[in-house]
Order: structure tokens, then C-alpha cells, then sequence
């Protein structure tokens, strides 16, 4: 790595301080902010509905607009659920606990604006870890062959499998499902189509925008029509309710240090992304604290620590996308389709070919969340009043916003179909509480996996060990195999309390694991 | 229970998938769908001897929006986009329950938005208007 941080910061400098790149930045974090706010449409599906249309713009601002979203999104997505404990996604979940009860006491001003400076400093010290691991990690990824993709995919695959919600078997059959629909198309190695089932579009495969369109926009949708009906935000924050009491921004500030560093972290390691850190910031939060049962009841560290762990992982998120080429979630795997389709290849040479992309990226982050913070508290006001409109007006609108991009990706009704086709599989498998997160991942990581297997036994002579005998490779699966023992170990001892109580009170229903 | 009984649909469907590994150059799909069983019986299995949870299925809303999904991948390339975006629209307002003239007036709002956004905005090729007028 010839270039050095400052002549690194003075590219991404010169890629972005335009015009258009600025406005892509703005418009990404605008929208990020207002699909987070909005429960029942997500940063997924609002990134799968924009993919289509950064087709025709140039790559940097492309990724630029689109990771916009992805962080906007982690902003806006605590305000619905400290007004309606409704969270806007996934990882807003945990800003109901303590966010929700601050509202009720008539402290939903402060809430709202302590979450939007727990946000940005979690993302601005995120971005720092970013800048200054990425090379470091690149560098190493030069050494990655064959082998060692393969395994650092699998380690990713189980990590995101095992560790996120749900049971890690459920999770682990939504990554096989996945895999198994990546296999579909035409192999690249023989060129003999694999099942098609005699669909002449299916040859090609399935859409990726489809496939997260389905699983995710249409699934939210129809999961949301009725949960939806009767919230209505009756607040009015003023801004003078917003400013927090001395004590309050105290308490503050080292939860949003601790939680910044959990989740730069999680966020960093594959497969863990902003909903598992902002848990464990908010469990690290409840174990330290003097008094735990304060939690849950309005204590301003249960909502500023994890606000700052889900912003420092959404930027550390890019760690291993940006410098090997591999997702550590189903929206970097997005990503990482995004910039497969505008022609980069992503990997560890991505960051000396593509120095404007990397650091556009980079700098555009830093300006993106600056941008945020005017965004969030002034506006705040403007956000609040978004939630009071009716989802029956919303979700039409989304309906055909997502056929619509699913179809000019190929100008073929038949796309249509297959999102329609897989929003109810989605459907399905959420009522079933599966995740569809793994699911998306392994599609985008199954063929590069095939691929790298096979170069990696072509190599080895069809000698399967070469797997363990490169010293990468096999610390990589030796710590696959440590997540999958805790996995096991997790479940066992589940099942084992399970038994436990069901000796004690026998017939009475349990909640499923 | 109703949990119970999809799972095991959905397993069925699985071990198919499964099965169906032998063609082509499939030392891949084959591992991956032999784990599929593997990892489908481990969660179907216990699933049978616990019980389930009942699970709220969304009828209404689920038959009707896939049903205004598909309507408009049909109506899209005869009709133009307009038209097949004011159609299905307005189908997909029935999963909710507001009164037939808001219905009409987002389904015709929605048209005008997409309209502007996707054929005046961004000059995508979408069929606009039904293909009979075209000359």
C-alpha cells in the first residue's frame, strides 16, 4: 500500500467535494433517513429499489447514494420506536426498551436528539476504525488464495448464521437455502444450466434485486398492513424539549464510547452487523451499571450505548467488504453485488486499483453523517409528522416501487413474477420466524464459494486437506468451528433448562427457542 | 398445531430440492443439498415434539398483494405503466380499509407519481400507454 492516509483522505477529497457526488450523498442519507424512519419499509429493500436506477450513474456515486441509505437508515430507525415502540428495523429493536419509556415520561425530545449524537459519534469513530483497519486487512487479504477465500466465506456464512436471531439450525438451512438458490443459472465452469426447469429466464439465474425485493420489501409489506393500523405519533417535539440536562449528557458520554466499541467490533467481524451490536452494547450497558434496574425504565444509557454501537457497525461493516471482498451481511452483499454489476471487482486489490472509489467511499461517510446531524435535529419536527401518515397510503406506492425496479433491471415482466413469488416464500419463512438475512448472503456468496472450492481443489490436486494444511485457511475454519461448538453448546443447554422446567410444571406452554 | 403442519410442508419441500442434486456438474448443490436435509431434519424434528406456537397468518393481505403484484408483470406490457400501476394499486388497497373513493384517489395518484418519476424523471424504456394506440 503505497498510498499513505493523508494522500488517501486527499483523493476520497477530490472524488467527492462535487456537486453531483454531494447531492447522491445527500439524497442517500435523506432517504436513509426517512425509510428508517418509517416502520415496515427497510434499508434492504430500499437499497434493492434503488439498485436498479444507480445503473445508470456512475459507479463511485452509485455505492456513495446507496450506503447513504444504509446508514441514514440506522439514524432515522430509532425515532419510531422511542414514539410508537415501533422499530423502524432491525436494530432499532433495542431503542424501544429504554427509549420508549423516556417518551412516555415526556422526554421523547431529549431521547430523540441524544440518539442522533450517540449516532454520530459512534459513526464518526467507526469510520476511523474503517480507514485505519482496511488496508491493514487488505494487505493480508493479498496473501488470500483460493483456499482461504473458501473458508474465510464459510466462517462468515456460520458467524451470520449462528449468531444472529433465531435458532443457528433454522439460521444455517436459510444459508443452504440460499447457496442452493445462488446454484441456479448457468455454472460458469461447464456452462450447463442448473435448475431451470426449463424456464428459459431462469437461465441467467435469479435476479438479485428480485430476491431481496421479494424476501424482504414485499414480506414487510404484507407483514405490516395490519400491524400497522391504528399507531399514530401524537407527539409534537419542540426543539426547546430537545436539549438534555447536563447530568443527562454526562451520563452520556462513556456508554457512547463503550457502545461505539462494540460495535466496531461485531460490526468488523462477518456476519454480525448493527442489530446483534446494539444487544450486546445494551447487555454490556445492564451488566456494568450500578443500578440495572433503571433499564428499561428510561435510563438514557440503554438507549445512547446502543444507538452508538449500531452506528459504529454499520460503517466497520464495510471492513470486510471493502477490503476482501466478502460480506459480512446481507446488505453488504447487496453492496458487493452493486459494485459487481458497475464492473469492479471487489477484493483486496479494490483499495490500490480503485483508491477514488475506497476514499470517495470514505470521506463521502464522513460528510454523510455531518450532513445527518443537520438533517436529524432541526428536522426532527418534520420526521415526527412523517409518521403520522397512514401506512394504507405508503404501502401501494412501495408495491409498485418495487415491481417497477425489479423489472427495468431486465425489462421483463417475468422478474415481476419471481418477486411475487418469492415475497410469499418470505412471507412464509418469517411467520416461521426464519431470518431471511442468511438466506440473502449465502445467494451472493454461493457462486464466488463454488468458485474458489474448486479452484482451491484444482490446485491441491483434488487433495481435500489443503484446506487445513494452508495456516490461514485453517484458523479461519478453527474458528468456524468454535462458533458452531457455542452454537451447539447454546442449544443444548436451552434444551436442558427446557426439561427442567417442564419436570416442574408439567403441560404448560413454553415459548419456542 | 398450524405451525407444526407448515413446517413439515416446508421440510417436504426441501428434501426435493435435496433429491434432485444428481444432475450436471453438481459436486456443489449435491453437498449443499445433502447438508439442506441434514440441517432441515435437525429443525423439523424437534419441531414435531414441541408445541407450537399458533401463528397468525395474513389471508387477506397475502392473497392480495401477490395478487396485484402479479396483475401488474401481466398488465404491464399491454397496458403501459400508467394503467397497469392505477389497476394494481388499486387492488392492493383492499388488503386496508379505507373508503372506495381514497382508493381510487391513490391508485390514480400513484399512477401520476410513477409516471413522473420512472418515464419523465429517469426515461426508462416502460411501455407507457397500451400498445393498441401505438402506431
Amino acid at each position: 500500500m503505497d498510498t499513505s492516509l493523508l494522500d488517501g483522505l486527499a483523493i476520497g477529497l477530490q472524488a467527492t467535494l462535487s456537486l453531483e457526488m454531494l447531492l447522491y450523498c445527500f439524497i442517500g442519507v435523506f432517504l436513509g433517513t426517512l425509510v428508517g424512519v418509517l416502520p415496515g419499509i427497510g434499508s434492504l429493500a430500499t437499497i434493492s429499489l434503488l439498485l436498479p436506477i444507480t445503473y445508470h450513474l456512475q459507479p463511485v456515486g452509485a455505492i456513495i447514494m446507496l450506503s447513504g441509505v444504509y446508514y441514514g437508515a440506522q439514524y432515522g430507525g430509532s425515532t419510531a420506536s422511542i414514539l410508537l415502540n415501533l422499530p423502524g428495523h432491525a436494530a432499532a429493536v433495542v431503542a424501544c426498551l429504554d427509549g420508549h419509556p423516556m417518551a412516555k415520561q415526556g422526554r421523547a425530545g431529549v431521547a430523540l436528539f441524544m440518539t442522533t449524537i450517540a449516532s454520530f459519534v459512534g459513526s464518526m469513530l467507526g469510520i476511523v476504525v474503517l480507514v485505519l483497519f482496511s488496508p491493514a486487512i487488505a494487505e493480508l487479504g493479498l496473501e488470500f488464495q483460493a483456499a482461504e477465500y473458501f473458508s474465510m466465506m464459510v466462517l462468515g456464512l456460520i458467524a451470520a448464521s449462528t449468531l444472529s436471531s433465531g435458532s443457528p439450525a433454522q439460521g444455517i438451512c436459510m444459508v443452504l437455502l440460499g447457496l442452493l438458490l445462488g446454484t441456479i443459472g448457468t455454472d460458469v465452469n461447464s456452462g450447463v444450466t442448473r435448475f431451470d426447469f426449463g424456464v428459459t429466464e431462469l437461465m441467467d439465474g435469479i435476479n438479485l434485486v428480485a430476491l431481496a425485493m421479494g424476501v424482504f420489501g414485499i414480506a414487510e409489506v404484507i407483514s405490516s398492513i395490519t400491524k400497522m393500523r391504528g399507531t399514530k405519533a401524537s407527539e409534537k417535539v419542540s426543539l426547546r424539549s430537545m436539549i438534555p440536562t447536563k447530568s443527562e449528557f454526562k451520563q452520556s458520554i462513556f456508554p457512547m464510547l463503550r457502545g461505539t466499541s462494540v460495535g466496531a467490533f461485531f460490526g468488523a467481524l462477518p456476519g454480525t452487523g448493527p442489530a446483534i451490536s446494539s444487544f450486546m452494547a445494551y447487555a454490556v450497558e445492564k451488566k456494568i451499571a450500578k443500578d440495572p434496574s433503571r433499564f428499561g425504565k428510561g435510563a438514557i444509557e440503554g438507549l445512547t450505548a446502543p444507538e452508538s454501537a449500531n452506528n459504529a457497525a454499520a460503517q466497520t461493516s464495510f471492513v470486510p467488504t471493502l477490503s476482501l471482498g466478502i460480506p459480512g451481511d446481507a446488505i453488504m452483499a447487496l453492496m458487493l453485488g452493486a459494485l459487481i454489476i458497475h464492473g469492479i471487482q471487489p477484493g483486496p486489490m479494490l483499495i490500490s486499483s480503485q483508491p477514488e472509489l475506497f476514499w470517495g467511499l470514505i470521506v463521502s461517510f464522513g460528510i454523510g453523517n455531518i450532513m445527518l446531524l443537520i438533517l436529524n435535529i432541526p428536522l426532527i419536527g418534520v420526521w415526527v409528522s412523517i409518521l403520522r401518515i397512514p401506512y394504507e397510503l405508503l404501502y401501494p406506492a412501495i408495491l409498485i416501487f418495487i415491481s417497477l425496479g425489479t423489472y427495468s433491471v431486465n425489462n421483463n415482466p417475468f422478474d415481476i413474477y419471481v418477486v411475487a413469488a418469492l415475497g410469499a416464500l418470505g412471507y412464509c419463512m418469517a411467520l416461521l420466524r426464519f431470518d431471511a438475512a442468511p438466506l440473502l448472503l449465502g445467494f451472493v456468496l454461493g457462486p464466488m464459494m463454488e468458485e474458489n472450492m474448486r479452484r482451491a481443489l484444482i490446485l491441491s490436486r483434488g487433495d481435500i486437506a489443503t484446506f487445513i494444511e494452508r495456516p490461514i485457511s485453517a484458523w479461519l475454519l478453527g474458528f468456524t468451528a468454535v462458533i458452531l461448538l457455542f452454537a451447539v453448546f447454546r442449544v443444548l443447554i436451552e434444551f436442558l433448562r427446557n426439561q427442567l422446567t417442564r419436570g416442574k410444571d408439567n403441560g404448560e406452554m413454553r415459548s419456542v427457542p | 398445531m398450524a405451525g407444526i403442519g407448515l413446517f413439515a410442508t416446508l421440510y417436504s419441500q426441501q428434501f426435493r430440492l435435496g433429491d434432485l442434486k444428481q444432475m450436471g456438474p453438481g459436486f456443489f448443490p449435491t453437498t449443499i443439498g445433502i447438508l439442506l436435509i441434514v440441517f432441515g431434519l435437525l429443525v423439523a424434528i424437534p419441531a414435531f415434539f414441541r408445541q407450537g406456537t399458533p401463528i397468525k397468518f395474513e389471508t387477506k393481505s397475502f392473497v392480495v398483494i401477490l395478487v396485484s403484484i402479479v396483475l401488474f408483470g401481466f398488465l404491464l406490457h399491454p397496458l403501459g405503466l400508467p394503467l397497469a400501476a392505477a389497476l394494481s394499486s388499486f387492488i392492493s388497497t383492499f388488503a386496508g380499509k379505507k373508503p372506495l373513493k381514497t382508493k381510487i384517489l391513490i391508485s390514480i395518484s400513484i399512477a401520476a407519481i410513477t409516471y413522473c418519476i420512472f418515464i419523465l424523471g429517469l426515461a426508462m424504456s416502460i411501455p407507457s400507454w397500451p400498445s393498441l394506440f401505438d402506431s
